[in-house]
């Protein structure tokens, strides 16, 4: 449990260091913004590489500032109001797509929810998350390309959340769960026949390792 | 950008009884080919360009719902020369009219001959040419994509992104040389605007979960966007800078590609709220979402108002995909050609859309009165999500 308590305390730092904390009235009542992340933001892989090009974009923490920062609060914690889980800052943790790769949930065509033949599959993501309480997981939604984009990229979310709502139901605490749509951008198999189409429907377990 | 440099214009002609010429032609454009179930293409010929300026010429005005042919058979005549800049006389054949007499200088050929085809577009259709207008798309590069940005016809392209991840869905701010976009470059899709004069970028939506799909409404202050923050994709609509933040539909299912009517007071958006993925439009501040009729076709996504507000371009997927359209206020959608991801060009006339051969997707353009198609012939890699500047 170690990390889930740690999560806040980095997230305030991410604050204090981006110097944007509406600190006066105590702890309890800290104004963030929301949809800023919890905790300090990935690297700018584009300082340097794209001259004029990126600089709006600084280290993540004083993301659309006074824009919405007036008008939206976030308690601060690992779940934002609507119970999603916060994104771990990929720099805190090491991604391991291997351990959970053979309970890759497969998908119908167009359908999002988990076949009850694909359940034992996220029981077994369930599972290891409980013998591992210290990991995170990262569930991916995937498609195959016979939908246009964008809709495969919100296909791929509803797929995520579907896999990542049964885990809650299994016991699996909201905190540690976060989705990622890749639409039909990241297919598993090339190739444009059912055989491919099957394998690229899916959703995929990534176990976030906080690192030391 | 129409006017991005100075020509001289009617050197040796001028306008005189254009009007009354006007008046007294034939609509020869509404006549319906029976070849492609679309009007038929204007005949014109032309003569006297060499080089970079006749393909220019050719494919501009081919776009525009043209077909060039032998000097007999044209209802009107495009004759002028390109040695230093180019001049250009149109004549309507029939009434031996002159409808335009232009020398053009102050710009490279390209630009002179573009600029040239918007003239005789706008002098023959009444409308304004869009052959000095830009497009942003995305590219592919293995894993990753980027977004890039050329002309209308794939000329002068350049990557705008170096992002080195999943760069997805750009779209313009009206009026503004600005883009919205998706990045995965911080490990998630969030959406991010960019500036092109100055390169700055901010990002505007960087929810927990999906941050897709932007489109900025024709006034420049609100983004529509597609975030699953609540828990399922869902529609949202903020201020450009990411603020004032509302929800405006709250479907267990998916929402997706959301576009605004012109005068900015509804959404069209693609959502399987009853099931099979249709089209629903929604008050921009709120309110239920109404089912878009388009009778003869089904599994609608990635609608585009058009900037005449008459009509909703779309992708079907019936088999393959399918560009249709239909009438804003919903009805009978039009079949159109095969492809996907369409955009309307500033004329509500043209569309750029994405035709796909097996795992290659190139772009394409689309004169919709005419249903012709045009390649962009340019090898631009593996392009999709085109979005034509407004």
């Amino acid at each position: 449990m170690k990390i889930l308590t740690s999560f806040p305390v980095l997230f305030l730092a991410a604050l204090l260091a981006a110097g944007a904390v509406g600190c006066k009235k105590g702890p309890k009542n800290v104004t963030t913004i929301e949809g800023r992340r919890t905790t300090a933001p990935g690297p700018d892989n584009m300082s340097g590489t794209n001259p004029g090009v990126g600089k709006g974009v600084n280290n993540g923490g004083t993301l659309t500032d006074d824009g919405s920062s007036k008008s939206n609060n976030v308690k601060i914690g690992n779940i934002d109001e609507e119970g999603l889980g916060k994104r771990p800052n990929p720099d805190d943790v090491t991604e391991d797509s291997l351990i959970l790769a053979s309970q890759t949930v497969s998908f119908e065509y167009d359908k999002s929810s988990v076949k009850s033949s694909e359940r034992s599959k996220v029981e077994a993501a369930a599972a290891y998350l409980k013998n591992e309480p210290r990991y995170l997981l990262k569930v991916e939604g995937h498609c195959d390309e016979r939908g246009t984009e964008e809709y495969n990229r919100a296909l791929g979310e509803r797929r995520a959340l579907s896999i990542r709502e049964y885990l809650l139901t299994l016991g699996v605490s909201a905190d540690r769960v976060t989705t990622i749509s890749f639409g039909k951008d990241r297919p598993a198999v090339p190739g444009h026949d059912e055989s491919a189409y099957s394998q690229n429907r899916r959703g995929a377990f990534i176990v976030l390792k906080p690192k030391q | 950008m129409k006017k991005a440099f100075n020509y001289w214009a009617c050197v040796f002609t001028t306008w005189m009884g254009l009007t009354l010429l006007l008046q007294a032609q034939d609509p020869v454009i509404d006549i319906v080919n029976t070849s492609t179930g679309g009007v038929k293409p204007v005949p014109i010929a032309l003569s006297g360009y060499t080089g970079e300026v006749a393909k220019v010429l050719r494919f501009d005005l081919e776009v525009a719902g043209f077909i060039i042919v032998a000097e007999d058979v044209a209802q009107y005549s495009l004759a002028g020369r390109n040695e230093t800049d180019v001049e250009g006389r149109l004549t309507d054949r029939l009434s031996k009219a002159s409808l335009l007499a232009k020398k053009y200088a102050d710009a490279s050929p390209r630009t002179q001959a573009h600029a040239l085809a918007d003239d005789v577009i706008q002098a023959i259709h009444r409308t304004p040419g869009v052959c000095r207008t830009r497009i942003a798309f995305k590219t592919e590069h293995g894993t990753s994509s980027e977004i890039s940005i050329s002309d209308y016809d794939g000329n002068n392209a350049v990557e705008l992104t170096h992002d080195r991840a999943i760069v997805a869905a750009p779209t313009w701010i009206p009026g503004r040389k600005s883009l919205l976009y998706t990045s995965y470059r911080a490990g998630y899709p969030d959406i991010y605007s960019h500036a092109l004069a100055t390169g700055e970028r901010k990002p505007v939506a960087r929810y927990s979960g999906l941050n897709t799909s932007a489109a900025v409404s024709p006034d420049g202050r609100r983004v529509a966007m597609i975030l699953s923050k609540s828990g399922s994709p869902d529609l949202f609509v903020s201020d450009l800078d990411g603020g004032n933040l509302v929800q405006l539909t709250k479907t267990k299912e998916d929402e997706s590609s959301p576009c605004w009517s012109p005068d900015g007071s509804r959404i069209c958006v693609a959502s399987r709220v009853s099931g099979a993925v249709s089209l629903y439009t929604v008050n921009s501040r709120g309110g239920e979402m109404t089912r878009l009729r388009t009778a003869g076709v089904t599994r609608c996504t990635e609608p585009d108002w058009s900037p005449d507000g008459k009509s909703i371009v779309f992708t079907s997927q019936m088999g393959g995909f399918q560009i249709c359209t239909v009438p804003a206020s919903g009805g009978e959608a039009q079949i159109l050609v095969e492809g996907e991801d369409p955009s309307w060009a500033p004329n509500s006339r043209t569309v750029v859309f994405v035709r796909r051969n097996k795992g290659q997707r190139t772009l394409s353009l689309l004169d919709v009165p005419t249903k012709r198609v045009k390649n962009i012939p340019l090898n631009l890699g593996n392009c999709s999500q085109p979005a034509w500047a407004k």
